[in-house]
C-alpha cells in the first residue's frame, strides 16, 4: 500500500497538533469532568447536612495535619518542575548540534526524569504514612463511631469497655506500655470501666466522659437528664494520648469522601509513575533520546494535570 | 514531527523556574493564611476563599506554563471551556437541588396550618 | 510531507501476512473490529429480547407457569418469583442500552463507517481501537456471571437507585431476603459497567481524534456525510457525560464492598440489621447517574439519525435537504441534553423552581428534532425513491420516531409526567426511540453497509419480509403501551392483577405480548438472512447502491488494510444528486461541473 503525495496544494486538515496531543488533551478533558463530579460529591455531602452541634470533623479529631499536606503539595509542584526540565532538556537536545552538548542534554533529561519519579514516590510514601495515622485509630469508612442507633452505641461500649481494660488492668508489657495513660486519667478510667461493666451509663455518657462536654464540636448534641452536670473535663482532656475511641459525628462520611478522593488520586498518581518508570528503563536500555520528546511531553502533560487535581484536593481536604 | 508543529520557542527555563518559585509561595500562602485567618481570627468564609483563590491562581500557573496552554489555547478551547461550562453547571445545579430541596427539610414540605 | 503520515497513521507496514489471530481476533483493524462489535451485539440483541419476552410473558399470564425455567421455581407452582421479575426487567434493560445498543452505533458503526468515510487508512490510535473492544469482554464474561451467583443478577432496575441497589451487600448476609437485588449481582453490574465506560471512553477519544485530525485532502468538517457527524457529537457526549456515570459506580461499589455512606442516610435499617454509618444522600445517585444517562439516551439515537440521513439521501437520490441545519441541530439537541437530566427526576421532591428549568430545557430539545425530522421529509420529498430494505427501515425511523418524539413532549412537562411517571407510558416512549428508531436505523445499517463489510449483498426480498413484519409487530407491542400508561398501568410489577383497575389490562396486555413473541420470532428471519448472506450472499459489486460517499470509492468492494489505494483527494461534499445526464449521483471524489453549475442557480 503507497502514501503516493497526493495534491497537497490543500491546507492540510485538522488541528496543527499531533494526534497524541489531542487525544492525550481529551482524556484529561474527561479526567476533568471525573474529579469534578468527585470534588462535587465532597462539597454537596459537606455542606449538605452538617449542623452547628455536629459539625464536619475538623482536621484534628480525624488526625489529619495540614503541613503533611503542605508537603505533599510542594513535593509535587517540585515534580512538575522536574518533569518540565526535562522535556525542555530533550528539546533543547533536539536542537543542538554539538554531539558532546546533545548527550549532555540528554543525560540530565534523564536525570530530571529519575528526579520525577523519586519524588512521585515520596508523594506516595508520605500518603502511605498519612494512611497508617488513619488505620491506626480507625479512621475508617464504616467503622468510626457515630453512635446513632442501638446497634452501634452497643458496639462502641463493648470496644471501649476492651480500650479500657487494657488501660487499667493490662496483661503484658507490651499492653502495658503502650496503653499507659497519666494518673489523672487512671482514675476516671477506672471509675468508668466500672459504670460500663455494671451496665449503668450510656454510650453517650461514655462517649461525653471520653471527651468532656464543654467543646460542643466533638460531642453529639447532649440530651442532658435530669440533675445531670456537665462534664466539664473529659478523659481525653487529661490524657490526650490515651487509647480511647469517641464518636465523630459525620466522621464516616469524612472518610468516605477523603479516601475516595485522594485514594483516586494516587492511582493516577501510580499510573504516572508506571510510565516514568518505564522510560527510566528505556532510558537504562539506550533508547531514550530526543524522538521521546513529545511521549514526554504528552506524560508531563498528564503528570501536570494530577498535580492541579492535588492544588485543588489540597485545600478543599485539608484547609478549609 | 516536531519542527512541523514548531511555532514558538515555548517557555524559557527562566520562566519555569519563576513559575515554580510562584507556585511554591502561594502554597506556603495559603497554609498560612488557613493558620492566621482561619483559626487565629475566625474569619473562616474569608480564608476559604482566599484559599481557593489562591488555587485558582496555582492551576492557572501550571495550566498555563508547565501545560503549554498559554500558546496552544487557540487549538485547545473548544474542547477544555465547554467541559469546563457543563461540569461546573453540574455542582451548581447540584447545590440548588440540595439547599432549595423539599426532601432534605421535612419542615417544608407540607405548609403548616397555622392555628389561630 | 503527506497529511497522513505526519499525523502518524500507525499501522503496521509489514508486508508479510498477519496470522489469523492477528487479523481476525486481535485485529488493529478499524473494519475487523467493527465487524466485532457488530456480532457480540448481535449475540446480546438475542439475549436482551429472550429477556424481554419473559418479562413480557409474565405480564400477559401472570399466574401461569413460565415456560422452559419454570423447574426452577417448583416451589411457587412454577410461576417466576417477584425478585426474579426484577432481575429480568433489569437486565433486560442493561443488556439493551449497554451491550447492545450502544455498542451497535459507537463500536460497530462508529468504528466502521469512521476512517472510511474520512479517508483516512484507519483510526488514529489502532491498539487503543483492539482494547476497546477486548475490555468488553470482560464487561460480556461479568454481566451473564451475574445471573449465577448467589442473589442472583442485579434486580434494583437499570437505574440502580439507592438505597435499594446501594445497601452494603454483607448486611444481612448475602442471600438476604430483605436486601434483595442488593448482593452480588449488583456488585457485578457495577463492575461490568465500569469496564463499558472505559471502552466507550476508549473509543470516544480516538473517534474524536481521527475526525478532526486525519480527514482526507478536500475533506472539510462541511463536506462531511452526516453519519461521521453523528458519531463526531455522539464521541463528545460519551467522553463528556461517562466519567460523571464512572464516579457514580464507584462510589455505589464502594458503598457496597468497603462501608463508605455516600449514598446511605443516616438511620438505615435493611432487614432489621441498622447499618453503622450514615449521612449520605441517596438523591446524590439520581443526579449523577442521570447527568450520564440523560446523554446517552441521545448517544443511543444521534448516530442513527445520522446514518437515516445518509441512507434517505442515498435511496430517494436527492441531496439531504438542509444540511447545515442537520449538523447545528444535532449539535443543539447534543448540548441541551446536558442539561435536561432533571426531567427523569421530576418525582423526586426538587423545588418546582428547579423543576421548570428542567422543564423548559427538556421541551426546548424538541426544536431541533423536529427540525431533523421536517429536513428527512424535505429529502424525501419528490424523491425518486428506491424502496430497498435500508431505505424501507430509514423511512420507518422516520415515521415512527415522530410518535417517540411526541410522547416525549408529554412527558418533559412536569405537571403531566407526575400522572404518567413510573407508567408503562415511559415504557411506550423509551421503546419507540430505542426498538422502532435506534434499531430500525441499525437494521438499516447493517443492510446498507453489508456490502462493505463482506462483499455480498443481504437478500433484500427476505429483508422487506423483516422490514414488514417488524414494523407491524412493533407497532402492535409498544404503541397499546401508551394507552395502558394512560390508563395508570405501573412498571415494573411482576402481577398486573394484583390491582383492580391495572387488572382491567390484562387483555391489551396479552395482545401485547403476542405480538412481543411473534415480533422475536421475526428477528430470527433476519438473523438467518444475515448468515445465510455472508457464506452465499449475490457479491457485490464496489458501489451497490451508487451512494457518494467515500466509502464506496475503495478500491476493492471489501477495503483491504489501508483502505484506499491512493490518498483521496475530495472534490465536493456528500450529497450531490440530481440530473446529470447519464448518472443521477456525484462521487466526493469528482468535481461535477453540472452540478457546480446547477447549485450556482
Amino acid at each position: 500500500m503507497s502514501h503516493e503525495a497526493a495534491d497537497q496544494s490543500k491546507a492540510h486538515m485538522g488541528l496543527p497538533l499531533p494526534n497524541g496531543k489531542l487525544a492525550l488533551w481529551l482524556f484529561l478533558v474527561t479526567e476533568i469532568t471525573f474529579f469534578t463530579a468527585l470534588i462535587g460529591v465532597y462539597m454537596l455531602l459537606r455542606n449538605g447536612q452538617p449542623t452547628a452541634a455536629t459539625p464536619w470533623p475538623d482536621p484534628k479529631t480525624v488526625h489529619l495535619v495540614e503541613w503533611i499536606g503542605a508537603l505533599n503539595t510542594f513535593v509535587l509542584i517540585c515534580s512538575s518542575l522536574t518533569v518540565v526540565l526535562c522535556h525542555w532538556c530533550l528539546h533543547e537536545a533536539g536542537k543542538a548540534t554539538d554531539p558532546a552538548e546533545q548527550a549532555g542534554l540528554k543525560s540530565k533529561a534523564v536525570m530530571y526524569l529519575g528526579i520525577t519519579l523519586a519524588l512521585g514516590l515520596v508523594f506516595l510514601g508520605v500518603k502511605a504514612v498519612e494512611y497508617k495515622a488513619k488505620f491506626d485509630h480507625q479512621i475508617l469508612p464504616g467503622r468510626i463511631f457515630e453512635l446513632k442507633n442501638e446497634a452501634d452505641n452497643y458496639r462502641y461500649l463493648v470496644h471501649v469497655r476492651g480500650q479500657l481494660e487494657k488501660i487499667v488492668k493490662p496483661k503484658d508489657d507490651y499492653e502495658k506500655k503502650h496503653y499507659a495513660v497519666k494518673d489523672e486519667a487512671l482514675a476516671k478510667c477506672k471509675e468508668l470501666l466500672k459504670k460500663i461493666e455494671d451496665g449503668e451509663v450510656s454510650a453517650k455518657r461514655v462517649n461525653e466522659t471520653i471527651v468532656g462536654t464543654k467543646k460542643v464540636a466533638k460531642c453529639d448534641t447532649p440530651v442532658r437528664r435530669e440533675g445531670e452536670s456537665d462534664i466539664d473535663k473529659g478523659i481525653l482532656d487529661l490524657d490526650p494520648d490515651a487509647h480511647l475511641a469517641f464518636s465523630i459525628p459525620y466522621g464516616n462520611l469524612w472518610a468516605s469522601c477523603y479516601f475516595a478522593m485522594t485514594g483516586f488520586h494516587a492511582i493516577h498518581v501510580l499510573g504516572g509513575l508506571v510510565v516514568f518508570g518505564v522510560y527510566l528503563v528505556l532510558a537504562l536500555l539506550g533508547r531514550f533520546g530526543p524522538d521521546c520528546e513529545l511521549d514526554i511531553e504528552l506524560t508531563g502533560l498528564y503528570w501536570h494535570f494530577v498535580d492541579i487535581v492535588w492544588i485543588f484536593l489540597f485545600p478543599l481536604l485539608y484547609l478549609v | 514531527m516536531s519542527e512541523q508543529h514548531e511555532e514558538h520557542a515555548g517557555p524559557s527555563f527562566q520562566a519555569y523556574m519563576g513559575v515554580f518559585y510562584a507556585l511554591c509561595v502561594c502554597t506556603a500562602l495559603s497554609f498560612v493564611v488557613n493558620y492566621f485567618v482561619d483559626h487565629v481570627m475566625g474569619q473562616k468564609l474569608m480564608s476559604a476563599s482566599i484559599i481557593m483563590a489562591v488555587a485558582v491562581v496555582k492551576a492557572t500557573l501550571v495550566a498555563g506554563i508547565f501545560m503549554h496552554l498559554k500558546f496552544d489555547w487557540g487549538k485547545l478551547y473548544c474542547i477544555i471551556l465547554p467541559v469546563c461550562v457543563v461540569t461546573v453547571m453540574m455542582v451548581i445545579i447540584l447545590s440548588i437541588d440540595a439547599t432549595l430541596a423539599w426532601h432534605a427539610s421535612p419542615e417544608s414540605a407540607v405548609p403548616m396550618i397555622q392555628q389561630k | 510531507m503527506d497529511p497522513q503520515a505526519a499525523h502518524g497513521a500507525e499501522h503496521g507496514h509489514a508486508h508479510e501476512e498477519l496470522s489469523f489471530i492477528r487479523k481476525y481476533i486481535f485485529s488493529e483493524d478499524h473494519k475487523i473490529i467493527g465487524i466485532q462489535f457488530l456480532f457480540t451485539s448481535i449475540i446480546f440483541l438475542g439475549l436482551g429480547g429472550i429477556l424481554a419476552l419473559l418479562v413480557r410473558i409474565q405480564l400477559a399470564w401472570p399466574h401461569a407457569e413460565i415456560p422452559i425455567l419454570h423447574s426452577y421455581f417448583a416451589d411457587n407452582g412454577g410461576r417466576i418469583s417477584e425478585s426474579f421479575y426484577n432481575m429480568l426487567f433489569t437486565m433486560h434493560a442493561s443488556v439493551m442500552i449497554f451491550f447492545v445498543i450502544i455498542p451497535f452505533l459507537t463500536g460497530a458503526f462508529g468504528n466502521f463507517t469512521i476512517p472510511l468515510m474520512i479517508g483516512a487508512p484507519d483510526m488514529a490510535f489502532p491498539k487503543l481501537n483492539m482494547m476497546s473492544y477486548w475490555v468488553l469482554w470482560p464487561a460480556f464474561v461479568l454481566i451473564s456471571m451475574s445471573f449465577f451467583v448467589d442473589g442472583g443478577a442485579a434486580s434494583s432496575g437499570w437505574t440502580a437507585y439507592p438505597t435499594l441497589a446501594s445497601a452494603p451487600a454483607h448486611e444481612g448476609g448475602v442471600n438476604s431476603p430483605v436486601n434483595p437485588g442488593s448482593s452480588m449481582g449488583q456488585i457485578l453490574w457495577l463492575s461490568s459497567l465500569l469496564c463499558v465506560g472505559v471502552s466507550s471512553m476508549m473509543g470516544s477519544v480516538n473517534y474524536i481524534t481521527t475526525i478532526i485530525n486525519m480527514r482526507a485532502p478536500g475533506m472539510t468538517l462541511y463536506r462531511m456525510p452526516m453519519t461521521i457527524w453523528a458519531m463526531f457529537i455522539t464521541a463528545i457526549l460519551q467522553a463528556f457525560a461517562l466519567p460523571v456515570l464512572t464516579v457514580a459506580l464507584i462510589l455505589q461499589l464502594l458503598d457496597k464492598t468497603i462501608g463508605t455512606t455516600f449514598f446511605l442516610p443516616d438511620g438505615l435499617v435493611v432487614g432489621n440489621y441498622a447499618l453503622n454509618a450514615g449521612g449520605g444522600q441517596p438523591l446524590l445517585w439520581q443526579h449523577l447517574f442521570w447527568f450520564y444517562s440523560h446523554p446517552a439516551v441521545y448517544i443511543m439515537i444521534l448516530p442513527a439519525m445520522g446514518m437515516v440521513s445518509d441512507i434517505l439521501a442515498t435511496f430517494c437520490r436527492r441531496p439531504l435537504f438542509g444540511y447545515r441545519a442537520m449538523i447545528y441541530s444535532i449539535a443543539g439537541i447534543a448540548g441541551l441534553g446536558f442539561i435536561v437530566w432533571g426531567h427523569h427526576m421530576f418525582q423526586s421532591g426538587m423545588d418546582p423552581r428547579l423543576g421548570t428549568g428542567f422543564m423548559i430545557a427538556t421541551i426546548m430539545i424538541a426544536l431541533p428534532s423536529a427540525v431533523k425530522v421536517f429536513n428527512w421529509l424535505g429529502t424525501i420529498f419528490r424523491g425518486n425513491i428506491q424502496f430497498t430494505t435500508p431505505c424501507l427501515f430509514a423511512l420507518g425511523f422516520v415515521s415512527l420516531f415522530i410518535i417517540g418524539g411526541l410522547s416525549g413532549i408529554f412527558m418533559a412537562a412536569t405537571p403531566v409526567d407526575i400522572y404518567i411517571h413510573d407508567t408503562y407510558f415511559i415504557v411506550a416512549h423509551i421503546h419507540y426511540v430505542l426498538f422502532t428508531s435506534s434499531l430500525f436505523g441499525i437494521f438499516a445499517g447493517i443492510y446498507y453497509w453489508f456490502p462493505k463489510m463482506f462483499g455480498r449483498m443481504m437478500n433484500d426480498n427476505v429483508g422487506k419480509v423483516h422490514f414488514l413484519l417488524t414494523f407491524i409487530l412493533g407497532n402492535c407491542t409498544f404503541f397499546p403501551m401508551h394507552m395502558v400508561g394512560i390508563a395508570g398501568l405501573r412498571r415494573r410489577i411482576p402481577d398486573i392483577t394484583a390491582g383492580v383497575l391495572e387488572g382491567k389490562l390484562l387483555p391489551l396486555n396479552e395482545f401485547m405480548s403476542i405480538s412481543a413473541i411473534l415480533l422475536g420470532l421475526v428477528q430470527l428471519i433476519f438473523v438467518a438472512n444475515f448468515l445465510w448472506s455472508l457464506f452465499f450472499g449475490e457479491k457485490a459489486s464496489q458501489n451497490p447502491w451508487n451512494s457518494n460517499t467515500l466509502e464506496w470509492t475503495t478500491g476493492d468492494p471489501v477495503p483491504g488494510h489501508g483502505n484506499f489505494d491512493t490518498v483521496p483527494n475530495v472534490q465536493c461534499g456528500p450529497y450531490v444528486y440530481g440530473d446529470f445526464g447519464e448518472k443521477d449521483n456525484c462521487l466526493q471524489t469528482v468535481k461535477n461541473d453540472a452540478a457546480a453549475a446547477a447549485a450556482a442557480h
